[in-house]
């Protein structure tokens, strides 16, 4: 049934797309942009450059496409001539003639701007050119489509710094777009204001495309409904760059994702910045290409914005800032540094008085993994508070060492009721030796949860001391607590068992067989009596 | 073994019934102590298991059913969080409609005379200490398998327990643990490894008509109706007040406190991850376990497990949707699924192959002539059972093991969680199936087990 209703689907697409073609080449010819557009673009482009170049500048306008043709491709080929006049600093060549970046062709130009190109296809001679081209200290501009591209050729797709997969971010719709570096020289054009805009966005990729490898000068924010709830949106696109710049060798690389709707060719802040870019592609602009990975510390940086929705999170949210989040924290699992960091933050977001419930057992989840002693005092803290205790101790009770076992020890005297009942439980996952006088003294507590939990908790330790207690308090305890002892007594001599203490295991079986003994409990230790009697038997 | 004349109830309740189970020797019962069911169709009180079945939503009752519909039981008790009320589903499941259930399916029937009618109650703990109930059943979500399954058999009740049996590996190995301890009977519910068919095939497997076992390919897709409803509504459900009749609270148990959403409880538990395992839990226990039949690992499994998937992002179902694992055994054989394809297994070896049609067990193989073959007498057999339900009260019975016993359950459930592990870490995973620990990450060793909220302990 599925596999028909792709068909159909395919069907309907197909002459959709017929259908709009004609109306393209009905209404507008493909590759005129019509005399009013030119004039918006006119208007736009900025009036003057921001830097001074060190001599005239050529700017190779490459459009060739072997993939989808973009319709903007025209109106940037227009638009970059006009711009590179205006301005002064450049002028250019429009081609999509492959013989361009042959080394005698190419050798003229100062960078080349890949306007839209969709597939180009390298031979061996080509791919050498244009590496050396870029390596020995030029560059490469690349609009939009630019990125899909290279998939013969890992090489390329690694310099450009991201390659096509889809883009959840339709032509026809408005996105938010956040600025990462409002003080970076390229991004002037946008005044330190986030912005949307009406635009086709394309996923970037990783690992092609990290903060570890380019600088990346602004991206999706997905603190914006539609931006983050686009169809087909997954956690991985949770850092989708817009615009970035790359040293590469000797060259310089600058890509903007920008640029598939026409309006985007007449927009004045997107155009001063695409020249501002090209001037630094030719050498002109000098700019800081250093790469900001996600993971540093200090306010403002990307891992905070991060956190920082964990504080804010709610139920009936979508969980998809909490997905990112643990996403970062499994990537970092091989690295004990960034690990202590992400559980720093973790801590940060648990401790802000007005964080939501919802977000700190987030937190406390995760710390379930990854914490260590360094989370100990805060959720130790949180022991004692009805409320929060048994997120407390998700977190704390798989996380390994004495300083856990000590909060827990801690906490015992001073709660109640059910909060008591869960540190002794947890106090009794852990196995924890030393918690066995306290838990003896509370076998004759008047709440009867307490007590049912203390020897319980004492059946889980199951070490010699915790054997004599159990011993002792099963003659004492009375009603439904009866089988509760007796069962942790049990547990006791089965321990004995494994660690080869038949006699001990033995005489403790024998005892609990006695006639006045609950059926269930006469009935496990004649099985014990048996399999040890069976084995001796051997 | 004296063939006195004792009635079956008073033979079970004494201490040696059970221990005879533990050392090992089958018992069965004398004919006359159930000589009243050839002549009503119903064995006679004395001659009945007394059943109190724990959790009644749509596989509860389903169990239920098919247990009244045999002579020689008695359903007394039905316990569950939720009343029963219009709004879900109508009235049909929950304590309340069950008890009537109950309550009409008797009246119905001769030779009922001394029944007292069916008790509806709402916390497990006030069934358990019914002293005249042999068993019980146990269709709650996956999360409450490990607790009430514990205190039943500490209780001294058998126990025929959903499947996957538990919903941590450490929660498997307790339960696997405390049965044994008691000295109880548990079947677990992967009803799959009762059909004739299956066993059949898991014979020629395991006799080794394909030759050597070398692939088992399971397909485990998530395609079906109620797959596509989770993820249309893939998106944040919102909080709402606690329906009317339903103890959230109780029903939450060891999980964390989250607010109520109607889509958070009944069925579709399954796809979060406090709750259940997603498909790979759901289906994937039964297939899983005739993996493990076929392979001759059942108190064993694999020793490296990788894995990697798709979840829905955004909403409340955080289970994984799209997945492909594989697993590695001691023996060499390799087990690779997906979420694809015509939902079943098929065990590959080097002159043949058979594949087992989930649900069904309808076969078919290559060459085909293997569906003819018959297991000579010196070969291995794996025995028949006369349906999951029917041979968990012949083994209460008898005090023999079941078809799916704890350790297998345990076992296969293991296997199951470890894959989600793996889809979660997004790590390979060495697994030491003696040890029954991780041995190559600590983070997905901490997963084995989860911290309970209070009151609630293992």
């Amino acid at each position: 049934m599925k596999g028909v209703k792709m068909r159909r689907l395919r069907i309907i697409q197909t002459v959709l797309l017929i259908v709009w073609c004609l109306s393209i080449f009905a209404g507008n010819s493909w590759g005129q942009v019509k005399p009013d557009e030119l004039a918006k673009i006119e208007q736009a482009v900025p009036a003057k450059a921001t830097v001074q170049s060190a001599k005239p500048r050529k700017l190779l306008v490459f459009n060739l496409c072997n993939g989808f043709k973009h319709s903007s491709i025209p109106y940037w080929d227009k638009a970059l001539e006009i711009m590179g006049a205006k301005s002064g600093v450049y002028s250019v060549v429009v081609s999509s003639d492959m013989a361009m970046f042959k080394p005698e062709n190419l050798n003229q130009f100062d960078a080349v701007c890949l306007n839209n190109t969709t597939r180009l296809q390298f031979d061996e001679s080509l791919r050498k050119s244009l590496m050396d081209f870029v390596k020995g200290g030029k560059g490469i501009v690349g609009i939009h489509a630019a990125t899909d591209n290279f998939y013969e050729w890992p090489e390329a797709a690694e310099m450009m710094g991201g390659q096509f997969a889809g883009h959840p971010w339709g032509g026809g719709g408005t996105w938010a777009i956040k600025i990462d570096e409002p003080n970076h020289p390229l991004m002037a054009a946008f005044k330190g204001k986030g912005f949307k805009i009406q635009d086709e966005i394309y996923r970037t990729k990783p690992p092609l495309y990290s903060r570890t490898k380019q600088r990346v000068l602004m991206s999706l924010d997905m603190s914006d409904g539609p931006t983050r709830s686009a169809e087909g949106v997954t956690p991985e696109d949770m850092d989708t760059g817009i615009s970035w710049v790359k040293s590469y060798d000797k060259g310089r690389i600058f890509y903007c994702a920008l640029g598939h709707d026409h309006a985007v060719t007449w927009n004045p802040a997107v155009l001063q910045h695409f020249l501002d870019g090209i001037q630094f592609v030719f050498g002109d602009y000098k700019v800081d290409t250093k790469p900001k990975p996600l993971v540093i510390s200090g306010k403002g940086s990307e891992m905070d914005e991060l956190f920082a929705k964990i504080k804010t999170y709610d139920w009936g949210q979508s969980r998809a800032p909490l997905s990112e989040v643990s996403e970062l924290i499994r990537k970092a699992h091989t690295s004990p540094e960034q690990l202590k960091q992400m559980e720093k933050n973790l801590l940060e977001a648990l401790v802000v008085a007005d964080a939501t419930d919802a977000g700190k057992q987030f937190v406390c989840r995760e710390l379930s993994i990854i914490g260590t002693e360094q989370s100990v005092p805060a959720l130790g803290a949180m022991l004692t508070d009805e409320k929060m205790s048994d997120m407390a101790r998700y977190a704390l009770e798989r996380i390994p060492g004495a300083a856990v076992d000590e909060a827990l020890r801690n906490a015992l005297g001073k709660t109640s009721g059910k909060t008591k009942v869960g540190i002794i439980n947890s106090l009794g996952q852990r196995r924890d030796s030393k918690a066995v006088s306290a838990l003896g003294g509370l076998v004759g507590d008047s709440d009867q949860m307490v007590a049912g939990a203390a020897l319980g908790a004492l059946g889980q330790i199951a070490d010699a001391q915790a054997t004599k207690v159990l011993a002792d308090a099963k003659g004492k305890v009375t009603g439904k607590l009866q089988l509760v002892a007796l069962d942790a007594y049990l547990k006791c001599a089965d321990k004995l068992v494994a660690e080869g203490e038949k006699d001990q295991a033995l005489a403790i079986y024998k005892e609990l067989y006695k006639e006045n003994q609950p059926k269930p409990i006469r009935t496990a230790a004649l099985r014990g009596i048996v399999s040890l009697t069976k084995k001796e038997e051997k | 073994m004296t063939n006195k004349t004792i009635s079956r109830r008073r033979f079970l309740k004494t201490v040696s019934g059970a221990s005879i189970a533990a050392a090992g020797f089958p018992y069965f019962v004398p004919a006359c102590a159930l000589g009243q069911a050839r002549t009503t169709g119903r064995a006679a009180p004395s001659g009945r298991i007394v059943i109190g079945c724990i959790g009644v939503g749509g596989q509860g009752t389903s169990n239920m059913n098919a247990f009244m519909n045999n002579p020689d039981t008695q359903v007394v008790a039905v316990c569950d969080v939720e009343r029963g009320r219009a709004a879900y589903r109508g009235s049909t499941f929950g304590r309340e409609p069950a008890k009537q259930l109950v309550e009409k399916y008797y009246a119905n029937q001769k030779g009922s005379g001394t029944y007292k009618g069916c008790a509806a109650y709402s916390d497990f703990r006030e069934l358990l200490a019914r002293k005249d109930i042999d068993a019980v059943s146990v269709c709650t979500p996956d999360h409450w398998h490990g607790l009430i399954s514990i205190a039943a058999a500490r209780a001294g009740k058998d126990i025929y327990c959903e499947k996957p049996l538990a919903n941590t590996v450490f929660e498997g190995r307790v339960i696997a643990d405390t049965v044994k301890r008691y000295g109880r009977i548990l079947q677990t519910g992967t009803h799959e490894r009762s059909n004739d068919s299956v066993r059949f095939a898991c014979e020629l497997v395991r006799n080794g008509r394909i030759g050597k076992l070398q692939t088992i390919s399971i397909n485990l897709p998530c395609d079906e109706p109620h797959h596509a409803e989770i993820i249309k509504n893939a998106g944040p459900q919102p909080e709402m007040p606690v329906a009317e009749g339903f103890d959230y609270d109780f029903w939450l148990g060891p999980t964390p406190d989250e607010p109520y959403t109607e889509r958070r409880c009944h069925f579709w538990w399954r796809f979060i991850l406090h709750y259940g395992g997603g498909e790979m839990t759901d289906r994937g226990a039964d297939i899983i376990d005739i993996a493990q039949l076929g392979n001759g690992t059942d108190s064993s499994g694999p020793v490296e497990i990788t894995a990697k998937g798709k979840r829905l992002p955004k909403g409340l179902y955080d289970v994984f949707m799209e997945y492909e694992f594989e697993f590695k055994y001691a023996n060499g054989v390799q087990m690779v699924g997906k979420s694809e394809g015509t939902r079943g297994l098929k065990f590959e070896g080097d002159k043949g192959w058979i594949f087992i049609h989930i649900h069904g067990g309808r076969l078919e193989a290559e060459p085909e002539s293997l569906l003819k073959e018959v297991i000579g007498p010196n070969e291995l057999h794996l025995g028949r059972s006369p349906g999951h339900q029917r041979n968990w009260l012949d083994c209460v019975k008898s005090r023999s093991e079941p078809i799916a016993p704890a350790e297998v359950g345990h076992r296969t459930g293991t296997i199951c969680h470890l894959t989600n592990i793996a889809l979660l870490t997004e790590k390979p995973i060495k697994w030491d199936p003696k040890a029954e620990r991780v041995t190559n990450n600590t983070e997905a060793d901490m997963m084995l087990t989860r911290p309970m909220r209070n009151p609630w302990y293992l």
